[in-house]
């Protein structure tokens, strides 16, 4: 397996003030915070940010995927569509078999506990994004887990559903008021790196 | 095969760009970073227009939003771009960095629809699409193990009525829930279709909550008011040493 690990930083080279920033999904690569690296670096460029796609994700290897996933045009009454995902998932289970339990979230969890050991920066912060913040729930109980601050953003409780909410307008107004939550995140992040920072 | 992980890191400078179009008051506009806090608060501050458009607390982008979920948006035939996952991907997209001064009249834009309105957005949407980097990009998502993932952790304990009994419904919600493009596909996905993989998880963490030791903060999306008086009580942890991990009633998680 190859577990593939971008970082960002401003300077001639990495710093030794880590942030990682775990991904959606479940499914989605580190690339979409690949803007915010480079917010991060902009703004404080003692910062070094690393993103890593999860196990059986996006460019590392093996792709948990068959040779041409459906696209988003799922539609349960059209059978064609419908065979289709269903020959995608079957290709998938053939492929991996029993190993697939080994691209489960806990695994994930332990990938990104070794590659953290692995870079072994001095300050380690973590930013946590919707299932991201299911995947760093199992990261915090693994033993010997690193995390000098950790932020869950719209987080994905471990033990129910998450949409069990009320799906009305109101939960559209907290919606809205979530994506300002992502910026108010960042700042909280920059000031917990700012080297006067007191915390 | 998942016994050797082998890794490597690869790193690159990434070429900022931006596509700067309309203002809000281009003499008040919040450029400077430090204003990043709360965008629409500010733009609606400042400005008579965002004001008059988004009204004075900044929620009318909920109200469009809306009206683009609903297809009721006047303009929105002339927009045929702006479909609901585009609208929350703006939504998130202008909130990052310097981008937040176009949020604003984003939706004004969107809100007024006038001829010129739609030329603008037009131009908007077109200049954003020709920013995107050409040549073969990394994939931003991985099909096989977010069904795999779903269905065998996160998505298998979906129940109504939080689980709609249809997939129409559930397109409907999600897309309320600024959740597009997922997970209306993962939980019809487990009714549906047949064959997908799935596997037992790790019983050592399978829905467990962690004790985290270090200082934690938990955004559930709540108003900064709101979310304060949240962690004094407890239900979002924003400094959780040696506290287990606790997590919000139903109805006060959000997810994307």
């Amino acid at each position: 397996m190859t577990a593939f690990v971008r970082r960002f930083y401003a300077g001639a080279v990495a710093t030794n003030k880590s942030l990682w920033m775990f991904a959606g999904g479940p499914g989605d690569t580190a690339e979409s915070f690949a803007g915010g690296a480079a917010y991060f670096n902009s703004y404080d460029p003692t910062v070094t940010v690393y993103l890593l796609d999860q196990r059986g994700v996006g460019m590392s290897t093996p792709s948990v995927n068959c040779a041409n996933p459906p696209l988003y045009d799922y539609d349960p009454n059209n059978q064609t569509t419908m065979d289709a995902y269903s020959a995608c998932n079957m290709e998938i289970a053939e492929t991996f078999g029993p190993t697939i339990k080994f691209f489960g979230t806990y695994y994930a969890a332990v990938d990104y506990l070794t590659v953290v050991n692995m870079v072994n920066a001095d300050k380690v912060a973590i930013y946590a994004l919707s299932f991201g913040t299911y995947a760093m729930n199992m990261y915090m109980q693994l033993p010997g887990a690193r995390a000098d601050v950790v932020i869950l953003d719209g987080p994905v409780p471990p033990n129910r559903w998450a949409l069990e909410r009320d799906p009305d307008v109101k939960s559209l107004v907290a919606q809205v008021k979530h994506a300002h939550a992502h910026t108010r995140a960042y700042h909280w992040m920059v000031r917990w790196t700012r080297p006067t920072c007191p915390c | 095969m998942c016994g050797q992980l082998l890794r490597w890191v690869y790193f690159f400078k990434l070429a900022v760009r931006r596509a700067s179009i309309i203002s809000c008051a281009p003499q008040q506009n919040p450029t400077s970073p430090s204003h990043h806090k709360d965008v629409l608060r500010d733009c609606v501050t400042l400005s008579p227009t965002c004001a008059a458009v988004l009204d004075e607390r900044g929620h009318g982008p909920k109200l469009l939003m809306e009206a683009v979920v609903d297809g009721t948006l006047p303009c929105l035939e002339q927009l045929p771009w702006l479909t609901p996952y585009q609208a929350a991907f703006y939504n998130m997209q202008l909130l990052q960095g310097d981008s937040h001064v176009a949020l604003g009249p984003f939706w004004a834009r969107a809100g007024r629809c006038s001829a010129s309105d739609v030329e603008q957005l037009n131009f908007f949407n077109a200049a954003k699409e020709a920013a995107q980097p050409s040549g073969q990009a990394p994939p931003f998502y991985t099909y096989g193990l977010s069904v795999t993932i779903g269905a065998s952790e996160v998505f298998s304990y979906a129940v109504p009525p939080a689980k709609p009994g249809t997939y129409a419904d559930l397109v409907v919600s999600s897309q309320k829930a600024f959740a597009t493009g997922g997970v209306e596909l993962l939980i019809a996905h487990t009714r549906d279709v047949d064959g997908f993989p799935t596997y037992v998880p790790d019983a050592r963490t399978y829905r467990k909550f962690a004790s985290p030791k270090m200082p934690l903060k938990v955004l559930v999306g709540r108003s900064t008011r709101r979310h304060r008086l949240a962690s004094a009580s407890g239900l979002s942890t924003a400094s959780a040493s040696s506290r287990t991990l606790s997590w919000p009633s139903p109805g006060q998680s959000t997810e994307r």
